[in-house]
């Protein structure tokens, strides 16, 4: 059985790791290179880089830094960026990156062309669930509902995704949906900074990792926080 | 001096940086003119088949692969290298395979997630001279297909059914698993090998890349 992932998320301005609760990046805390190999060293199954664009900001920013990270981390890492095409896609993976993370919002088309293209293992998609009623709706900008979540993800699944980065935007009953999700032919990481209980939980329904900011806590502090839950998970 | 064949949209970025730690030299080979005169040739990648089988042909490698393997040369194929080594795969039915190792690759499944992506535990399954032993560990695999393993398969793991880890056919060596990719234990594992293979340290003389 495969260990369930434990995914530090770092979020990147430019070429340099900022706080999550800085929105406007004011603040640099080093190169994503350098948190990189500190998040292995620190017992990391993953890495998953979310990209901040810097308005006017050139190409060659995330590709230099991509390029440093894959030529200093020794584990996969996935980088998610508001990417506008195949081309800025293929960029990416190129310069290291094992996987894209699209937005929710990313068009029918443009999954499939990069599933097909590059693999399905090299692409995810990122959405946000809010609970409703019994189940769980994709949250869109606008008014209304956004569709029923797991019939979204299964459509996502169909067109090509590997991997769905799942993003709760509320407590609300996750046994259905992640075993409902679990039945779909691609991963489920769940990007959460709820108590280790309630992630051993989530894990035990069926998500085959969790994701949390890297500012929370270390790999190995969270694996340890985990460790009483029945988890396999890579020592 | 490690050849790295390049295929087209694949980062080696990963692969040179561990080559680095480890003190080897290894340069790019697009075409086999472009190859080191000796050492092992590394065949890695992880998108789709055909478009990586194509690229071999087109850039002369795919007729000179078997060649270099059957003088003796060390050859290493690394997930979708290993695909292509082997005799054919259900991903491409009609695009044949180099046969350099035997067996046909075949989609995992049914009754499991595909793509596999994930650490999954490694077991040894029989010894091969130029392959470390292997007491147990986590490995990295990213695929949608595998080799079916047989008597003469070194390791093995699961996702779903039994799939091949490792395959050695003389100096011709098949890796499923990402090495680059698995933390101290992958890295541990490739060095042993190219050192198996008689790759030696940048500080001693090197036959650089033409």
């Amino acid at each position: 059985m495969d260990a369930k992932r434990i995914v530090p998320v770092l979020e990147v301005l430019g070429d340099q790791v900022v706080e999550p609760g800085d929105p406007a990046g004011a603040r640099g805390l080093g190169h994503p290179a350098d948190w990189a190999a500190r998040m292995e060293m620190g017992g990391a199954d993953s890495l998953l880089f979310r990209e901040r664009r810097q308005p006017g900001q050139a190409p060659q920013v995330r590709a230099g830094w991509l390029q440093a990270v894959a030529a200093a981390l020794f584990i996969p890492f996935a980088l998610e960026a508001p990417f506008g095409g195949l081309e800025e896609l293929e960029a990416a993976l190129a310069a290291g990156a094992d996987r894209v993370i699209l937005p929710a919002a990313v068009e029918p088309a443009l999954l499939a062309a990069a599933a097909g293209r590059f693999g399905r293992s090299r692409v995810g998609v990122a959405l946000t669930l809010r609970p409703a009623g019994q189940g769980w709706r994709v949250e869109r900008a606008g008014p209304g509902d956004g569709p029923e979540a797991l019939s979204w993800m299964a459509e996502r699944a169909e067109l090509g995704a590997g991997e769905i980065l799942l993003r709760l935007a509320a407590p609300g009953p996750v046994a259905d949906l992640l075993q409902g999700a679990a039945q779909l032919p691609l991963a489920i990481l769940v990007e959460t900074a709820w108590a280790p209980g309630q992630v051993a939980e989530l894990l035990h329904q069926g998500a085959d990792g969790v994701a949390f900011p890297a500012s929370v806590a270390t790999p190995a502090g969270f694996k340890a926080a985990l460790g009483g839950f029945g988890l396999t998970l890579r020592g | 001096m490690i050849t790295l064949i390049s295929l087209p949209g694949e980062s080696l970025g990963t692969l040179e940086g561990a080559l680095d730690r480890m003190g080897y030299g290894h340069c790019r080979a697009a075409s086999p003119d472009q190859a080191a005169g000796i050492g092992p040739v590394l065949l890695a990648g992880g998108g789709p088949l055909a478009p990586a089988c194509a690229s071999l042909k087109a850039s002369g490698w795919w007729r000179e692969l078997p060649q270099l393997a059957a003088n003796g040369r060390p050859v290493v194929g690394i997930n979708l290298g290993l695909h292509l080594l082997a005799e054919e795969s259900e991903e491409a039915p009609r695009g044949g395979g180099l046969g350099l190792i035997p067996g046909i690759v075949r989609r995992l499944g049914p009754g499991v997630k595909v793509p596999h992506w994930g650490w999954a535990p490694v077991r040894q399954h029989r010894y091969h001279p130029l392959v470390p032993e292997i007491r147990g560990g986590w490995l990295f695999f990213a695929h949608s297909h595998a080799l079916e393993p047989t008597s003469e398969t070194h390791s093995i793991a699961v996702h779903g059914r039994p799939f091949s880890v490792v395959e050695g056919r003389g100096r011709t060596l098949g890796i499923q698993a990402h090495l680059e990719k698995s933390g101290a234990f992958g890295l541990g594992l490739l060095e042993k090998t190219l050192a198996a293979l008689g790759e030696r340290p940048l500080w001693l003389p090197q036959e650089g890349c033409n």
